[in-house]
């Protein structure tokens, strides 16, 4: 395992199942996964942690809030320029 | 990136779900699950979702922000106008940021709609703006944010910078 994250050899190993069956679970998406190219997948860290322990997507539900002004972009821009934008 | 109002929604809450996927715990308003969109004067329609990434053990956490506009078209839908996706990674002292805002500005100034942020250590950038590409959607940019979190520290000397003027550099 690299720093923050495991290949799928390596998690196939963690969750003692095939290769295969890791590369299916990266397709299915079940398993969010980096495509660094054709041949080499990525899994981060904390994604595998958090499919190991099972914890469950939170079903969220949208609010829309009226407001004067929306998001605030280019907060963090620091250009004399831009700021005169 | 053109969509309906009700497909906003269901794109919300998958971004949302995406980066939880990922590991990132997000930070909600105060109280609690609900995400907001927000809906400007002028029938904007922006969100904010910001989240931590635990490196491991390592109690300095990276920081995660997805920021989107969307600008009605007149017709029911929606344009995606604006975009910040920020990865602030404090145990590797970097910052990556791709951005699309102020375009009118960036068109005039360096004939080109989006650009990137890339400092390292924190707060150090030989550019204040590198040439970038568009990001499709929230979900190609939180993947290319994972990315970089994945991967060795950034070189931002080899960015391409956007800054014409040397002067302007730090």
């Amino acid at each position: 395992m690299a720093d923050r994250w495991y290949s799928i050899k390596e998690v196939a190993e963690r969750l003692r199942v095939s290769h295969d069956t890791v590369g299916r679970m990266v397709g299915r998406g079940e398993l969010p996964a980096i495509r660094v190219s054709e041949r080499i997948v990525r899994i981060p860290a904390p994604a595998l942690e958090r499919y190991e322990t099972g914890t469950p997507v939170a079903a969220r539900r949208v609010v829309r809030r009226r407001v004067g002004r929306g998001v605030e972009f280019g907060a963090a821009e620091g250009t004399a320029d831009l700021e005169r934008a | 990136m053109r969509i309906d109002e009700r497909h906003l929604d269901v794109y919300l809450t998958g971004v949302a779900e995406l980066l939880e996927r990922y590991g990132v715990g997000l930070r909600l308003p105060s109280d609690g699950e609900d995400l907001e969109l927000l809906e400007d004067d002028e029938g904007v329609l922006s969100f904010e979702l910001l989240g931590d990434l635990q490196d491991g053990p390592d109690p300095t956490r990276a920081t995660v922000v997805v920021r989107e506009a969307f600008s009605p078209a007149g017709d029911g839908t929606w344009i995606r106008s604006r975009y910040e996706y920020e990865l602030l990674d404090r145990a590797r002292d970097y910052r990556r940021a791709f951005h699309l805002h102020f375009p009118e500005w960036f068109e005039s100034a360096y004939m080109v709609v989006v650009h990137e942020h890339c400092e390292r250590p924190v707060g150090h950038s030989d550019c204040d703006h590198y040439e970038g590409s568009p990001v499709r959607d929230a979900y190609a940019g939180i993947e290319a944010l994972l990315r970089t979190w994945t991967a060795d520290p950034p070189d931002c000397s080899a960015l391409r910078c956007l800054d014409p003027d040397p002067a302007r550099r730090t």
